[in-house]
């Protein structure tokens, strides 16, 4: 019971670091656009630098993310043209993932070599998880050795509450969490526009997209971009 | 225990008969305070974010003494929801120490004795029931049983319209982000078959969906499974 108790007032207490540390930041930035992102309070919460946040469909695709600066955007790109990591892992079974560079090569295989150029040592990673399912993931790229333990657990569980469900947000996706956020939207129009040039479904559209990204050495990005505003065709 | 089998059985009627109104959340803490012969009773529950509030109330003086009870973090269902223990106080006259800003609130709206029954479901506390009754002393002798199937109807009820809020506030997050992902699908499929631009092609969407009275999460899942041709007309001029 007391352990319960004490569970509880843990996440409240992460939300109310989190919350205020985002406050301070602002009151901090005055007028500076764009603002300071929420994820810089994450990042802060958790002791780290590189630190990531997807949210994911039922299919496990990546539909939002938002990341706290470019080691952990670009590896978040990365897996998401790999289709292999961490947030696929943690959507697909639920558990959280704790893991150094020496079992990158035995878990994933082919990030493992594109992540290493970023100098990512170790990553953790954690279920946003609701009574309902899996809503996302939290990344964090190289997390300090001496976090104790449970406490990335006690973060996923404070954004999920205070951040992602939190009461009274008109639109569902507006919230401060997710500014900044990247919502792949080019991608998404790109994956349904090579899906009608090669009359397949959207998901086979967005495995293509993927392989010519991995085989050209381009940013997804960038390939969603040539096919939506530079008219580039996949044969 | 056959009257106590018919008001258990009343209680779980009140449950199924859409339990998500908080009327019907009142007419359960007034059937329990009814079927335990008290005076009144209030049940105290933890919202989704964990903070305490007052689910609901047999009656107007129990519903302000509840919120008393949270407002001073005194009082005998607080007390059960904060420790998970039962919590008996038969005479409010000897509590002033124990309660001092509740007590006297709660002997001035003429209520003699305080109980608070924690509402458990396995390890997890997730609410107190209150009794305030008009007359000093303990419950009556013999009720355990009653009050102990009462706790456990409540608790399955609160838990159950906790665990839907949380879902529904999920489901439309998941909502919005299918809706999001099918929409920009939808544009770049119309956009490579009617040779337009993604915003043109979101255009056509839109004028679809509003012509037609169709949500335009519908319109654009129907173009993306290739159920839905949309008429050159609807091309904006």
């Amino acid at each position: 019971m007391a352990a319960m108790h004490r569970d509880i007032e843990r996440r409240h207490l992460t939300a109310a670091r989190l919350h205020a540390d985002h406050a301070e930041r602002l009151v901090r930035a005055g007028d500076v656009t764009p603002a300071p992102p929420f994820m810089a309070a994450v990042a802060a919460e958790v002791g780290a630098v590189h630190v990531g946040i997807s949210l994911v469909l039922g299919d496990r695709t990546e539909a939002v993310t938002v990341a706290s600066d470019v080691i952990a955007t670009a590896v978040q790109d990365l897996e998401s043209i790999i289709g292999e990591g961490p947030v696929h892992d943690v959507a697909s079974y639920g558990d959280p993932i704790v893991a150094d560079a020496s079992a990158f090569p035995v878990r994933w295989p082919r990030l493992a070599s594109a992540v290493a150029l970023y100098g990512v040592r170790s990553v953790a990673a954690e279920p946003l998880r609701t009574n309902t399912g899996c809503l996302g993931v939290l990344t964090v790229f190289d997390p300090p050795a001496e976090a104790a333990p449970g406490s990335l657990a006690t973060v996923a569980d404070a954004l999920v509450y205070s951040a992602l469900l939190a009461p009274d947000s008109g639109d569902p996706l507006d919230l401060p969490l997710l500014v900044g956020a990247d919502d792949h939207a080019v991608l998404h129009q790109a994956s349904g526009m090579v899906a009608e040039q090669l009359g397949c479904g959207v998901s086979d559209g967005l495995v293509v997209l993927r392989a010519r990204a991995f085989a050209t050495d381009t940013p997804l990005a960038a390939i969603a971009d040539e096919i939506v505003h530079g008219g580039l065709k996949v044969n | 225990m056959y009257e106590s089998g018919r008001g258990l059985v009343a209680l779980a009627e009140i449950l199924v008969d859409g339990f998500d109104l908080p009327a019907q959340r009142n007419l359960l803490t007034a059937k329990c305070a009814d079927l335990l012969d008290v005076g009144a009773a209030a049940l105290l529950g933890l919202d989704i974010d964990g903070a305490q509030v007052v689910e609901a109330a047999s009656e107007e003086t129990a519903e302000l003494l509840a919120r008393f009870e949270l407002a001073y973090e005194q009082g005998p269902g607080v007390d059960a929801l904060r420790t998970g223990e039962c919590v008996e106080c038969t005479d409010l006259t000897n509590a002033t120490l124990r309660w001092p800003q509740f007590a006297p609130l709660a002997l001035e709206a003429g209520v003699a004795a305080g109980f608070g029954l924690p509402c458990r479901l396995r390890d997890e506390v997730v609410g107190a029931m209150t009794l305030y009754v008009n007359v000093p002393g303990p419950l009556p002798e013999g009720s355990e049983e009653l009050r102990h199937g009462l706790v456990n109807v409540v608790t399955l009820g609160v838990t159950a319209h906790r665990g839907r809020e949380m879902a529904v506030r999920a489901g439309q997050l998941q909502s919005a982000l299918d809706t999001r992902v099918a929409i920009e699908q939808a544009k770049g499929m119309l956009a490579e078959r009617e040779n337009v631009t993604v915003d043109e092609a979101f255009t056509v969407l839109r004028n679809y969906a509003r012509k037609n009275g169709v949500k335009m999460r519908l319109v654009a899942e129907d173009v993306v499974k290739g159920v839905l041709t949309i008429p050159a007309t609807y091309r904006p001029n």
